[in-house]
């Protein structure tokens, strides 16, 4: 399904698709464009659809698609308690279709889930131990509210809105604004829809000065390196840039993807692609693009890069929407489907509705979008797809308003996403209390270990909980954690130890760390948000490649880098508590005595080797890259 | 565990009925059941080629200023154009080996193409047919194709995968995988600009602690498998490609691939594309199961301005030069190289093609370059068989229309064709078609309707080009 361009202008790019393998580096000083970008929208319209059309669902299916015999009667769904109408609804279906279940998770299952989904970071081996022993029959729910209230769950999933928002160093300094903007919102869960207005409606002189206003203003639309002069026509084409506004708008707070109807209609193309979508006309994005169509969005030139510099003076007072203006400012896009002569006035795509008489145009857009149930809709399958790992629909812009229900839906769950739409709505649009809703229910606490065979069938029953590949982030914040020597990322002179803690994936730098992270964090499909999100939650033999030889992890193994490793193997502990230590802050677990055989055996060989090459087993096992 | 797969598989709930046993996921994994195949053995094959270098000119070269010359008054005067044979003719200050050597390549001037726009055409490329976006989850890179097609011929000492590709994460469509086909077939990408510091030099000291490390990983490993195997087909999955990586780590010849001498780079170039030719000779001189290579050489070609402009940084003096030297010495080094059979060269047994995804406009635009043009183009081949000098197709007097097919059609050949042509190089039934893919649609492994386009396309290959 198509997913809205970011890109018109060159700029490096590196596309990262499929089962990649790839030792990739990508750095903030490259050659100028290592690798052209699209350099218009329908390039990069088109480049969308096809690179989500090749990732979406290639592995929906192969989540879960193990031979495993029974472990035993499988768990009868009464004995699972049912804590909140996502359970209602979700166990009421597995009951009615009597599909086969997962039973609840066990403690050490769910410590190690939580920890990773709410705030990206492994548990501890005191954290892991201090839950399992809690005898409290409400400790599940007191460790999610510890879990939120940390300052970590900002980061994570501040992280995570920039990777959908695709905030890149492209936007010049506005990237680290906006990323300490929207942490603190996140905080304090400010309703999103207030942070939907705080987006859509400033204005400035120099756009970095309002963190929010980073969306609009990211500059990557119009910079390009080729621009000979200030008349050169591949600066700017204001109408071409709203357009990519209104799409990103509409991708990331509607779940709607327009970018194709931004060039043509939607009839006699996407008949087989999204059937609103194919009903939908060209005329209707100009209206809906007309939000826009009185702001102005000022590069300032400089004369002594030749180039636009990336800050933008951000108005309301150029003259609308009008095809026949901002000529002769073309990019290929225009020239390719150039605008007909004649200006639209707005109007809101989903109703029809126009600005009321007087009011701000961007404000009343801000408006009509969060009035909108579907606003609560893409929310919530945000919500419920980063938790899940199977969304209600995927990708995330590819809702087709016309199956939204009935027999064709395109939901996995039409009551549930309704209902989450709905909690989130009554809550007043509160992240955090959506995502706490969801942690709450047993549908999510339930087991990754599903009893009996797997059908693909299943899927949309959410019987089991889908173990999912941790993200590049994550995988690096972990290693460094749980080796005890963290990262030393330099960002506005200070030093950052997460990866989340920084803005851009760009900010992890030119150091010697910063290539060999870059290179691990793509192999698990981080990306440059200079191109759309790839799926990622997928095993790669370059990722064993790297995980095995990367001195990422093979350099903070070692007694020599004083971490974790030299701390215990220096320290007064068995060898079994040392087991248990590595175990507990790897796997949120004991050794299963075949295991303690083992690791026990190569202790005693050598100590200090023995705790680093253990170490680095449990680091490259599929129990610690899996999020189960 | 047994990789080779032949037609003759249990069915998937055969497989099933074995039940409870963590089958080899090598081969019953994810979306792969045994493949229905049918409409085989209606191509005949000529398989004169062991293996395939395919290099994808990125961003589309403009024709009538390389392989298929017009003059024009935009032509620059230092391009020192000569007919280098009958009615071919080349500009030596682009090409000077190349020019030498034109009796080594065939050309087809004939090719169209059905997109105009960077993805859909790279991913055309990539996977020998137009984006049909509804399937293009299950659709394979052709390269994935032929790493299917050619495991029953991998040996015991084989750890290459079998498809490789050089820098192809910087492409407009990324790396296509393996669709429908197994997860083994997908194509491992190296990076040119680290691969050479990650696996090149002396790995002795390295492997040996490696080894242990392994060792152990495989005990915990082999304990663990019933709980990999609850956690999902994800965790499962990735004991195989642990394995895969680990044989490549330690196989001594793997660091050998990533060897570079200095006249070496001197000879190819130093950069993304000289290196990715050095690491496609150094991966077939191993002989260690790879046998389809596709470059990537990086999105140079897309001159929408100023193409001879000296001051761009990226003109097409310099990315003609740049795919000249390299080449040529590709040519050189292959040919000096001793291939499987007796008396043949490795350039003898290995098909090399140098294509783009489209053509550019015969026309030039006011700001001094072309645009996409999809009309005519051309596209290189040299080895496998390939009978060197011959120029297939024409075009007319500014490159705009084909005036001859140059193949035995009266539609000009696709991308789809030049797979096609590999598929048969290397002894592949092109016209053979998967029935039960996930969708339901049959896959023909090349197509025989033109998907956009207007009319049906011929699914044959470009048989002309060979001896």
């Amino acid at each position: 399904m198509p997913v809205v361009s970011w890109m018109r202008r060159p700029s490096a790019l590196i596309a990262v698709v499929a089962c990649l393998y790839s030792v990739t580096v990508w750095t903030q000083a490259r050659p100028a464009a290592p690798a052209p970008t699209p350099h218009d929208r329908v390039e990069a319209a088109h480049e969308d659809m096809a690179r989500d059309a090749v990732d979406r669902g290639r592995d929906a299916a192969r989540l879960t698609n193990a031979v495993v015999p029974p472990a035993g009667p499988a768990v009868p769904l009464r004995a699972v308690p049912r804590r909140n109408v996502i359970d209602e609804i979700v166990f009421a279906r597995i009951a009615k279709d009597r599909v086969p279940h997962a039973g609840l998770s066990s403690d050490d299952e769910f410590v190690r889930r939580l920890y990773f989904d709410v705030i990206g970071l492994p548990p501890s081996s005191a954290e892991v131990r201090a839950f399992i022993a809690d005898p409290a029959a409400d400790k599940r729910d007191r460790l999610i509210d510890l879990l939120l209230a940390r300052d970590e769950f900002a980061e994570q999933w501040a992280w995570y809105w920039g990777d959908l928002l695709r905030m890149s160093n492209e936007a010049g300094p506005g990237a680290n604004a906006f990323h300490y903007w929207f942490k603190e919102q996140l905080a304090v869960d400010r309703p999103y829809d207030r942070l939907v207005h705080d987006v859509l409606t400033p204005s400035a002189k120099v756009h970095a000065t309002i963190p929010s206003l980073a969306i609009i203003g990211r500059s990557n639309q119009l910079k390009s390196r080729f621009v000979e002069s200030v008349d050169d026509y591949r600066i700017s084409n204001r109408l071409d840039h709203v357009d990519a506004l209104t799409i990103d708008v509409s991708r990331v707070f509607l779940g709607i993807n327009t970018s194709c109807i931004s060039c043509h209609d939607g009839a006699l193309h996407l008949e087989a692609v999204n059937g609103y979508l194919a009903d939908r006309t060209r005329d209707e994005f100009f209206a809906m693009s007309a939000f826009f169509g009185k702001t102005r969005l000022i590069g300032n030139w400089n004369d002594k890069s030749r180039n636009v510099d990336r800050d933008l003076h951000v108005d309301d007072l150029a003259g609308g929407y009008d095809g026949g203006n901002d000529a002769p400012f073309l990019t290929l896009a225009e020239s390719q489907f150039p605008r007909p002569k004649g200006s639209h006035e707005p109007a809101f795509i989903l109703t029809g509705e126009k600005p009321r008489a007087g009011a701000e145009p961007r404000a009343e857009l801000a408006r009509m979008i969060t009035a909108h149930p579907q606003f609560a809709r893409a929310t919530a399958n945000l919500l419920w797809g980063r938790l899940m790992a199977v969304a209600f629909v995927e990708p995330h812009d590819a809702f087709d308003m016309n199956r939204l229900s009935g027999k064709n839906a395109q939901p996995t769950s039409v009551e549930l996403l309704e209902a989450l739409a709905g909690e989130f709505t009554t809550n007043g649009f509160r992240l955090k209390r959506t995502i706490r809703t969801i942690l709450q229910s047993s549908t999510y606490q339930l087991s990754a270990r599903f009893p009996g065979q797997w059908k693909d069938d299943y899927i949309p029953y959410y019987s089991r909980h889908f173990a999912r590949v941790l993200t590049g982030p994550e995988v690096i914040d972990a290693v460094s954690t749980v080796t005890g020597v963290p990262m030393a990322f330099q960002m506005g002179g200070q030093t950052m130890t997460r990866v989340k803690q920084l803005a851009t994936p760009q900010d992890i730098g030119r150091g010697a760390e910063g290539v060999t992270v870059d290179a691990l964090m793509q192999s698990f499909f981080q990306s440059n948000r200079r191109t759309p999100p790839q799926t990622g939650n997928r095993p790669s033999t370059l990722q064993a490649l790297l995980m095995m030889k990367s001195t990422v992890v093979n350099d903070r193994v070692t007694v020599a880098a004083g971490g974790r490793v030299a701390e215990l193997v220096a320290s007064a502990r068995t060898g079994d508590e040392i087991i248990d230590e590595l175990y507990l802050s790897t796997m949120a677990r004991t050794p299963a005595p075949a295991e303690r055989d083992v690791a026990r055996r190569t202790l005693a060989v050598d100590r200090a080797r023995g705790t680093e090459d253990l170490l680095w087993a449990l680091l490259n096992s599929p129990e610690f890259l899996v999020n189960r | 565990m047994d990789r080779r797969l032949n037609d003759i598989i249990p069915s998937r709930r055969d497989a099933l009925r074995w039940g409870g046993l963590a089958l080899a996921s090598t081969w019953v994994d994810g979306l792969v059941w045994p493949l229905q195949i049918s409409a085989q053995g209606k191509s005949t094959p000529r398989g004169t080629a062991r293996n395939c270098i395919f290099i994808e000119l990125g961003g589309a070269i403009s024709p009538m200023d390389t392989w298929d010359f017009k003059e024009t008054r935009w032509t620059p005067q230092d391009l020192d154009v000569t007919e280098v044979s009958k009615g071919l003719y080349l500009s030596q200050t682009l090409f000077p080996q190349l020019a030498k050597n034109m009796s080594r390549v065939a050309l087809v001037r004939s090719l169209q193409a059905p997109e105009l726009i960077h993805f859909n055409g790279q991913y055309h490329t990539q996977v020998g047919r137009s984006l049909n976006p509804a399937i293009a989850r299950e659709i394979p890179a052709f390269g994935s194709v032929v790493a299917f097609e050619l495991a029953k011929q991998r040996r015991e000492r084989d750890t290459f995968p079998t498809y490789i590709s050089t820098n192809l994460t910087k492409a407009r469509a990324g790396s296509i995988g393996a669709g429908f086909l197994p997860t083994w077939t997908t194509g491992l990408d190296l990076d040119p600009s680290t691969v050479f510091a990650a696996f090149g030099g002396d790995m002795s000291g390295a492997n040996q602690v490696l080894s242990e490390r392994w060792r152990l990983l495989t005990e915990l490993a082999r304990i663990n498998e019933g709980q990999r195997a609850a956690m999902g087909q994800k965790a499962a999955d990735y004991q195989t490609f642990y394995d895969d990586a680990y044989k490549l780590l330690t196989d001594a010849r793997w660091p050998q691939v990533f060897t570079a001498s200095a006249d070496d780079k001197q000879r190819y170039g130093d950069d993304e594309f000289g290196l990715g030719c050095i690491l496609a000779r150094n991966l077939l001189g191993q002989n260690a199961g790879t046998r389809m290579i596709y470059v990537y050489d990086g999105d140079r070609w897309d001159h929408h301005s100023g193409i001879f402009d000296k001051q761009a940084e990226w003109n097409h003096y310099r990315t003609c030069q740049r795919l000249d030297k390299a080449l040529v010495s590709l040519l050189d080094d292959l040919a000096a190289m001793p291939g499987q059979a007796p008396g043949k060269t490795m350039l003898d047994e290995t098909l090399i093609v140098a294509q783009s995804e489209f053509g550019r406009t015969p026309g030039m635009n006011p700001v001094a370059g072309r645009d996409h043009y999809k009309g005519a183009y051309t596209g290189l081949y040299a080895g496998g068989g390939v009978a060197g000098g011959r120029v297939l197709g024409k075009t007319d007097a500014d490159g705009s229309t084909c005036l001859d097919t140059g193949w035995r059609h009266k539609s000009q050949p696709f991308m789809d064709n030049t797979v096609a042509t590999i598929y048969s190089a290397l002894g592949i039934d092109w016209k053979k078609s998967v029935d039960n893919t996930p969708s339901g649609r049959a896959y023909h492994y090349v197509d025989t309707v033109n998907l956009g386009g207007s009319a049906m396309m011929e699914s044959d290959e470009i048989g002309d080009l060979f001896a």
